[in-house]
């Protein structure tokens, strides 16, 4: 409400309890009241009004959006896309709502075509142009439904299928076809996907990932809403509507008092009217005197670790606090495991309320907000506001694994532990040459001269350091997980990337960083203790390969990097490339492909988000498939990350195809 | 005259004792909303049934009972407004877990009280205890469902809950009291322009006062 507004409210108010307390008085002076002029069909009329208002009343009630403050759930952390759902938001648009229904089922079919496309070509070891003739053909696969789909026949159904089909929920014939041809597909191409997880149901969990986890723009930080005081900021004020319908209530039953002449109906109604005023007279507290404090039992863990999360409130003001809901707004990448970090309480002057519990530390320096939602005592107001402790918990990896990455034959003139195709000093016999003057006389085959009585030279194998750069694909479409809540790829990435630098940088290599993304992240091959602790700071809280997807991290806005213009200026030359990223679209593969051609050696690594749960996955993990084969093709090792499964055990998957 | 709620007004004083208390009664008795994946793993989050606690839905239950049996029998035509209220709001508060379908289940009870009264079925005092409690229950319920979506029954909120229902009952039973006491002064003589300013009186103040 206005000021103007209040004023003007407060004016009519003081007018209705004056014509209020002026018909009390004719009560008690009868002889007044009996020379007005006003005669009980006043009365009636004013209750005929009220039953108006009253339906009024209702009517806004019925219309008016019940608010309370939403709290996602934050003990599931943070929830990003599965790769496909696009797709499946683009099938429900199209079957459900019937939207842009042409325009979907194009992009769809590109998609699908693409990769029936290559599945084809490689399958039977033909040009595009061939596989194309044979997709259009439709002879590339017995299934009917499937052949179809290209070819742009609709199966013919029996009658009895059609009605089952129109009574069913996946009842699309669309949506069916291309279940069919999905299936169709995954078996021509003989992918080895864990099938375990497929349901009947096509677009089944469309909209689950609301309940689990929190939307990266619900994410609450330190910095959101207004400063109120040094650690207090308010986020939002707002009418509950609880109590509201009481008014009209009090307003029909007053009419259909008068009109009844029942004194038990006005008599309900004086209730009503009490309750009315009851929610307006409060206002939510103002919540400066709450006092916050946090503690943890570990500031410095590492992440994967269990932190023990203590919060406590006290009101130190002078009056109650009487409805009080306290949620700790984890950070983005932790998950709450034991306790509760909620808790709902009513706290007089002096009392202290505390809850406990238990959570997963991610990585990043973290300090995150307590929101409170206070309401006055009939719970009409409400008011939201975060209470930031001065509590810092920074978790940073240690860089230490027992993982062995291995490198590849491409090095620096630094000496290392790469074993090298070329002859000099070294430990690993490599061959035997004629003798060349300055050889060092303690390499002379002396054996041999005394038996031949020739000189030659004997060359052991050079080791050097390879020089790495972990490349992270740090753009927003990384940002994807197998499921509402699951670990994105991102922080997949990183995770795997702290393992693989530590094991190399032991090995003696000279490893870098980069991040392609709206903010550039450059820290070239190096070795040492200070490089080392500079890439301990970028795993933790770089902004490039953040825990929050770029939209919502703070940015710098339309300066997008190209990592083909950044990171080549700055590649130094024979320095390896281990890319990190999900491959959920064609640009990382451009991005490998291009960076191999300029002569680096590119070892993919790729955490898998993928799924098979509906049919926009399913698309999404045979077009990430078939990106992996084309990497592969063109001699890039690619190294696969399913679950969270270590980086040992990857490997050794990824070494039975690389010796084989 | 709160005869509808004693244990909510004594509860303001006696919330000292109960704030620290765990709810273990509550949590074992639990209904899983959530057919989650198995506690299996250690470090799987913690599941939240977002259900309104026992306490609130028990109140609503009874007071909502008290509202409609003390009424709508003696009415025949009261009767399914008064019942399907009823069931609205048991089904609101027990199932859906619904603001609205509670708010529905309180308006269709009092319409059924409000054609009791008309008729002059009952007694003044039976009437206002009725809506006492009838109020009393919606409060109770939206509290309640609003303490099951934003905290959950693993979360201890049973301070704030009394608190609130405590001081509602409260809040009720003064009202309740004061339009009684009007209620026997005024039932003298009725001059008709005393009841005409009085009503236009009271409609403009629930207008201002209305949300």
């Amino acid at each position: 409400m206005t000021d103007s507004e209040s004023t003007l409210g407060r004016a009519a108010l003081v007018i209705a309890v004056a014509l209020l307390a002026g018909g009390i008085a004719l009560f008690f002076a009868p002889t007044v009241a009996e020379s007005l002029p006003i005669s009980l069909v006043v009365a009636e009329a004013g209750a005929v009004g009220a039953v108006a208002l009253g339906g009024w009343v209702v009517r806004q009630r019925y219309q008016a959006r019940l608010t309370e403050t939403e709290i996602p759930p934050i003990e599931h952390g943070m929830t990003t896309p599965t790769p496909g759902s696009n797709i499946d938001s683009n099938l429900y648009r199209m079957t459900e709502l019937r939207e842009r229904v042409l325009e979907h089922r194009e992009r769809i079919q590109e998609r699908v075509g693409n990769i029936a496309v290559t599945v084809i070509s490689s399958r039977n070891d033909c040009s595009r142009d061939d596989a194309i003739d044979i997709l259009e053909g439709g002879s590339w696969t017995e299934n009917d439904a499937a052949a179809g789909f290209f070819t742009g026949a609709t199966t013919k159904s029996s009658l009895f299928e059609q009605i089952k089909t129109r009574f069913s929920r996946e009842s699309n014939p669309y949506v069916a076809q291309l279940t069919e041809t999905v299936t169709a597909l995954e078996e021509a191409a003989e992918f080895d996907f864990d099938t375990t997880d497929m349901p009947d149901s096509a677009v089944e969990d469309f909209d689950e990932s609301s309940d689990r986890g929190v939307e990266p723009d619900a994410v609450l930080t330190a910095e959101d809403g207004q400063e109120v005081t040094g650690d207090l900021r308010y986020l939002s004020l707002l009418r509950t509507h609880h109590w509201s319908g009481v008014s009209a209530f009090a307003l029909i039953a007053l009419a259909v008092g008068v009109l009844t002449s029942q004194p038990a109906v006005l008599v309900a109604s004086a209730v009503a009217v009490g309750l009315a005023g009851y929610a307006r007279i409060g206002s939510a507290p103002a919540l400066t005197t709450l006092e916050v404090t946090r503690t943890v039992d570990e500031t410095e863990p590492e992440p994967g670790d269990e932190i023990e999360v203590s919060v406590s409130v006290e009101n130190t003001g002078e009056t109650l606090l009487p409805d009080l809901t306290l949620v700790d707004r984890v950070p983005p990448g932790m998950r709450v495991v034991d306790g509760s970090a909620r808790l709902g309480t009513a706290l007089r002057p002096g009392d202290t309320a505390a809850f406990t519990y238990t959570a997963i530390a991610a990585r990043g320096t973290h300090q995150w907000p307590l929101q409170i939602v206070a309401r006055d005592p009939s719970g009409a107001d409400e008011r939201v506001a975060l209470a930031v402790p001065d509590t810092t918990v920074e978790c940073i990896h240690q860089l230490k694994t027992a993982a062995k990455m291995p490198v590849r034959m491409q090095t620096s003139v630094y000496s290392g532990g790469v074993a090298t195709e070329i002859g000099g000093e070294g430990l690993e016999f490599y061959s035997v040459r004629d003798y060349q003057p300055g050889d060092p006389k303690r390499r002379i085959d002396w054996k041999s001269f005394a038996r031949t009585g020739e000189m030659s030279t004997v060359d052991f194998r050079e080791e050097h350091a390879a020089r790495v750069v972990l490349l992270f694909d740090g753009r927003s479409g990384s940002y994807v997980s197998a499921g509402p809540g699951e670990v994105h790829a991102v922080d997949r990435a990183v995770e795997i990337g702290a393992d693989v630098f530590a094991s190399l940088s032991d090995q003696g290599n000279l490893v870098g960083l980069a991040a392609f993304n709206g903010i550039p992240l450059w820290l070239g091959p190096n070795t040492g203790q200070r490089h080392l602790e500079e890439v301990r700071q970028t795993f933790a809280d770089h902004p490039a390969i953040s825990t929050l997807p770029p939209a919502v991290a703070e940015q710098e806005e339309g300066r997008y990097v190209d990592p083909m213009v950044h990171i080549r200026r700055q590649l130094p030359r024979n320095s390896q490339i281990f890319l990190m990223s999900p491959l959920t679209d064609e640009y990382t593969y451009e991005v490998a492909r291009q960076l191999n051609g300029a002569g680096h050696l590119v070892t993919v690594l790729s955490p898998d988000p993928t799924t098979g749960r509906t049919v926009g996955q399913r698309i999404a993990r045979l077009e990430r498939a078939v990106l992996i084969k084309q990497l592969r093709n063109h001699g890039i090792r690619v190294v696969e990350f399913e679950g969270d499964r270590s980086v040992g055990v990857a490997l050794e998957r990824a070494k039975q195809r690389w010796t084989a | 005259m709160s005869s509808d709620n004693p244990s909510g007004q004594s509860t303001i004083d006696a919330h000292p004792s109960t704030e620290m208390e765990p709810e273990t009664s509550e949590q074992s008795s639990t209904d899983t909303l959530d057919d989650g994946s198995p506690e299996t793993d250690p470090h799987s989050p913690v599941e939240l049934t977002h259900a309104p606690p026992r306490v609130s839905q028990v109140v609503t239950g009874v007071g909502a009972l008290i509202g409609t049996v003390l009424t709508v029998p003696f009415a025949l035509l009261a009767l399914p407004f008064g019942f399907g209220g009823l069931v609205l709001i048991t089904a609101g508060v027990g199932y859906q877990h619904s603001r609205a379908w509670v708010t529905v289940g309180t308006g269709l009870v009092l319409v059924g009280a409000l054609v009791t009264g008309a008729y002059g079925a009952v007694p003044t005092e039976i009437m206002l205890v009725a809506v006492s409690a009838t109020f009393l229950a919606w409060d109770a319920g939206q509290h309640g469902i609003v303490i099951g979506e934003q905290l959950g029954r693993e979360t201890r909120s049973r301070r704030k809950l009394l608190v609130h229902t405590g001081l509602s009952a409260l809040v009720i039973g003064l009202v309740s009291m004061v339009a009684y006491a009007s209620y026997l002064f005024s039932t003298g003589g009725q001059q008709a322009s005393a009841v005409a300013v009085i009503v236009v009186g009271i409609v403009a103040l629930v207008w201002l006062l209305r949300e």
